[in-house]
């Protein structure tokens, strides 16, 4: 049984929408998504949600998501971690054959959040790592500089991926941190954390997305052609990760790969939070040959290089939205493709800033 | 009992700006508020029926979440909040099915589209349910005299099914009552709002004081 994306709809990436709650930005995506399908909200049969309690400061946010977008008197699960992680529950409850139309939905809103840090810091073991209240970017950078050791890549590559997100982003209309910059820019940006220069971080931004899935053929636009999802190397214990390395990618996409029997693909988009979870995932996925960051420095990621790595500006260009990240892959990916006409692609979404788990789908235009 | 204390670092608190410094203080966040004998005659408490829960088969590290936020209230929630400022009691309708919703939405969630217009209302309406709370949220604490929670729906604006009259949807609020004792509550006794005096109200859920009796209660 085939999976098929039948409509996306989304709000624009901003750095803050004061004058709208969570409830209107969403309705403002569902109602998109229903137009893009040109189906009515009584033929979906069920939401599948993604939500952080804790990132929203509402205990049971799922609770909360139904009723704007169109799922009163339905079906109703919440996924935690990242919102491909929700894609692809949706695409399983599908294959159950109990669903003909699921909508799956996300939203993230930081602007609500006075200490973003502060509240990062309650996902970490509150005996030993808690107590000396670690900066999550603090963390990021850890991972930067294992990653710069490891594979000889040097910190201007960093400052080439945001140069790279950050000028596709300029034909974007959803990206809220668009720019025509230049590597120089980025290494004079204030230190945050050495390797990371404010600019090798991807600013918080709030956004909300609707993906309408169904096995309906008719309605199908995109088909979901493998999906694949891993759980690092890490225990809670910060220590004994391995650094510097994105253990889940290899085997989430292998799957994602193997089930799409491809071995190629023609672009892809990946949540990257900081400019060198781009550059990891890449060494993950495997699929180019070449140690990403001389892939990178040829120009083989660039819009018209031949592997295009997060056209849409990514995550740098468009904003993070926490776990809305990887709805906003799919997202940007179907509009993509249907901008670009190109056919396949792979989507990576880390389960959080700094984690080792995370989620790959690959998506074709045929059906 | 083994606990192991945990506190705000100097360090840390050192990086905070001024204010929020103060705020964490004067939480007491800084302390060692996970002493045994601060907090022993609390964790000793038996909450529930599970032995699990006692405090001598824990090991506790003991975290205050200082989580802030600062929720947008949207368009609809801002423009509600503001009326109430103003001592007006406002909501939205949906053209297509009639219904008024209070608090308002700018969407219909029964028919799925953008709500035609704003409506203001009396607050006048009934005791849909109601419960005597002697309990506090604090776990043990029980209240000498009750507070009285209720939902009050407000006149004609019930959608009710036609056969068995159930009603579908209310406008109206889940607020207190008072200014009426305990036992002569009752489902749809007839209620009013009782507004906070002009300067005192600020925009808040609580510029209605309390919903009380319209026919001026039982003392
Ligand atoms: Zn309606």
């Amino acid at each position: 049984m085939d999976v098929y994306v039948a409509g996306v709809g989304e709000i624009p990436c901003r750095p803050a929408y004061g004058d709208l709650d969570f409830r209107e930005m969403l309705y403002t995506a569902a109602r998109k998504a229903y137009e893009d399908a040109g189906i009515h909200p009584s033929e979906i049969d069920g939401i599948v949600s993604s939500g952080m309690d804790f990132y929203e400061g509402i205990s049971i946010t799922d609770s909360y998501t139904p009723d704007q977008v169109g799922g009163r008197l339905k079906f109703n699960t919440l996924v935690s971690n990242d919102s491909l992680n929700a894609f692809i529950h949706g695409y399983m409850l599908l294959r159950t054959g109990h669903f003909r139309n699921l909508m799956v939905t996300c939203y993230a809103k930081p602007s609500n959040m006075l200490n973003y840090p502060e509240v990062v810091l309650n996902s970490f073991d509150p005996h030993v790592v808690r107590p000396l209240t670690p900066h999550p970017y603090v963390l990021a950078a850890l991972d930067a500089r294992a990653y710069l050791s490891r594979s000889g890549a040097s910190p201007r590559d960093l400052s080439l991926v945001a140069v790279k997100n950050k000028k596709n982003a300029l034909g974007n209309t959803s990206a809220a941190y668009a720019g025509a910059t230049t590597p120089d820019d980025v290494e004079n940006s204030a230190p945050v954390s050495e390797p990371l220069k404010r600019g090798h971080i991807s600013t918080l931004c709030d956004y909300a997305a609707a993906v309408i899935l169904t096995t309906d053929r008719r309605l199908g636009r995109f088909t979901v052609k493998g999906v694949g999802n891993a759980f690092g190397a890490y225990s809670s214990d910060l220590s004994s990760r391995m650094w510097g390395l994105l253990a889940w990618v290899r085997h989430a996409a292998q799957k994602a790969l193997r089930m799409a029997g491809i071995g190629k693909v023609d672009f892809v988009e990946v949540s990257e939070p900081f400019a060198h979870t781009e550059l990891m995932a890449l060494e993950g996925l495997g699929i180019d040959g070449e140690p990403a960051h001389k892939t990178l420095r040829a120009g083989g990621y660039d819009l018209g290089g031949h592997l295009p790595v997060n056209p849409s500006g990514g995550c740098l260009g468009m904003g993070y939205p926490l776990n809305a990240a990887g709805l906003q892959r799919v997202v940007q990916s179907v509009k993509a493709m249907s901008r670009m006409g190109w056919r396949t692609c792979m989507i990576l979404s880390s389960d959080g800033e700094v984690v080792d788990a995370g989620s790959a789908v690959v998506l074709t235009s045929e059906v | 009992m083994r606990v192991k204390p945990a506190r705000y670092s100097e360090r840390y608190l050192a990086q905070q700006p001024e204010d929020v410094r103060r705020a964490i203080i004067g939480l007491e966040l800084d302390k060692e508020f996970g002493r045994v004998e601060g907090w022993a005659s609390s964790l000793n408490r038996k909450y529930t029926d599970t032995d699990e829960w006692r405090a001598e088969n824990l090991i506790l590290t003991y975290w205050r979440i200082a989580c802030r936020y600062s929720h947008a209230a949207g368009k609809a929630a801002t423009r509600f909040l503001d009326g109430l400022r103003d001592g007006k009691i406002l909501g939205t309708k949906c053209g297509r099915c009639q219904r008024v919703m209070i608090p308002p939405r700018l969407f219909c969630e029964w028919c799925f589209r953008d709500v035609d217009e704003w409506v203001e209302h009396s607050g006048e309406g009934a005791i849909s349910t109601y419960s005597l709370s002697y309990i506090g949220t604090d776990p043990g604490v029980r209240l000498e005299k009750p507070i009285i929670v209720a939902v009050i729906w407000f006149d004609n604006t019930s959608k009710k099914s036609p056969s068995s009259q159930t009603v579908l949807h209310a406008a109206g609020l889940l607020h207190i009552v008072d200014g009426v004792k305990p036992e002569n509550v009752s489902i749809g006794m007839r209620v009013r709002p009782v507004w906070r005096r002009d300067g005192e109200r600020t925009g808040s859920i609580l510029d209605i004081a309390y919903f009380t009796p319209v026919d001026g209660g039982v003392g």
